[in-house]
């Protein structure tokens, strides 16, 4: 996880705009594909994600100096989408609205940027089938290499508490993967050409 | 066959197993299809989410959280403007029932007309004072005086109603500045 200049964070909480501002910039990727990868839309992802450094502005001089802040902001995103998510009831995903990632393929290939969506899409439709907060604890555990402890930490949950959720989790992930893999092997059998 | 403690060994960080622990899992593995199967599954998941890269926002983000803030914090002073008159409206509305709730248990009717006649006499009296008082004050002192006081207190009360007015004004449209 980024770690954030002491004196930045030290001037946003005495009330420097452009410190905040430089907090924002530095944390906006971690918090942003957080929110994504709750919510399932880029759209919704990017309200989540202002709502959420917005929220940090107004109580940043509530949060306390020993806790790294990364987890503290991701606390908040964490906290704001299962909300959400327990508001919604019904997840969806658009695959239209994509963001940009990491590292952009240089050379345009249809099929390639296809698969890698219908991939993207699999993914965030077996995220979607778990509850908000098991999501979030897989979210934490697999894209921020955060320890259980850390994870509690961050929702307010118990260590034990945790774990079984991860465990839940995972194993909820492997038997849908598996019946997505068996559903698109079907598909894919059925619009196979006889000629071939 | 039970598939515990197997399947829950094989959902977890295999480093976070002791050697025998490993040993009994790769020997049930060996006999139990469902948890190799499982365990395959789950391998592929997880390579899949390792693999799956932190999205970003669309470019431009900080911009839009500073225009978004300007206009979070103007509707939040708002907020705030109302819920400041609100509580104000609240709490004299609260004294007022209070004081019709008291009086309505504690006092008969005869009583609330006495009071309110003897209100009346009262104000009536202290005008009358008043204007006795302001007429003597009148008669023994100079005219120029006279005029500068009379110009003092209706210039200041003038300014304490334009105040009054701006701030309502202030309040209302602008909000509360919390620094």
């Amino acid at each position: 996880m980024i770690n954030l200049d002491a004196a930045v964070l030290r001037q946003a909480i005495q009330g420097d705009e452009e410190a905040f501002t430089r907090i924002v910039e530095t944390y906006q990727r971690p918090v942003f594909n957080l929110c994504y990868r709750m919510l399932g839309q880029a759209q919704e992802a990017e309200d989540a994600a202002q709502e959420t450094f917005w929220r940090a502005y107004q109580h940043l001089r509530r949060y306390d100096q020993q806790r790294p802040f990364a987890t503290w902001l991701l606390s908040i995103a964490a906290h704001y989408c299962i909300d959400q998510q327990r508001k919604r009831r019904l997840p969806t995903l658009a695959l239209e609205l994509m963001p940009d990632e990491d590292a952009p393929d240089p050379a345009p290939n249809p099929e390639r940027v296809f698969a890698q969506l219908e991939e993207k899409g699999q993914l965030q439709s077996l995220l979607a089938r778990l509850g908000p907060q098991d999501r979030a604890a897989i979210i934490l555990r697999y894209w921020y290499e955060f320890s259980e402890d850390e994870i509690a930490k961050t929702l307010q949950l118990t260590v034990s508490a945790v774990k079984s959720r991860l465990h839940r989790a995972r194993k909820e992930l492997a038997l849908s993967w598996e019946s997505q893999s068996t559903a698109s092997l079907a598909e894919r059998r059925k619009n196979e050409s006889p000629a071939l | 066959m039970s598939h515990q403690p197997f399947e829950t060994w094989l959902l977890e960080d295999r480093r976070s197993l002791s050697e025998e622990e490993q040993q009994n899992l790769q020997q049930h593995l060996e006999r139990c299809s469902d948890c190799r199967r499982l365990e395959a599954k789950w391998q592929e998941v997880r390579l899949e989410m390792r693999a799956a890269p932190m999205v970003a926002p669309r470019p431009g983000f900080s911009r839009r959280f500073q225009a978004g803030m300007a206009e979070r914090r103007v509707r939040e002073q708002r907020r705030q403007a109302w819920r400041v008159f609100i509580a104000f409206g609240s709490s004299a509305a609260a004294v007022f029932a209070g004081f019709m709730i008291y009086a309505f248990f504690f006092s008969t009717t005869a009583e609330w007309v006495q009071s309110v006649v003897t209100l009346l006499s009262t104000t009536v009296g202290a005008a009358e004072t008043t204007r006795s008082l302001v007429s003597t004050w009148m008669q023994f002192t100079p005219f120029s005086l006279n005029l500068t006081v009379w110009i003092t207190v209706g210039v200041t009360f003038c300014f304490l109603v334009l105040l009054w007015v701006f701030a309502i004004w202030r309040t209302s449209l602008v909000g509360v500045i919390n620094k």
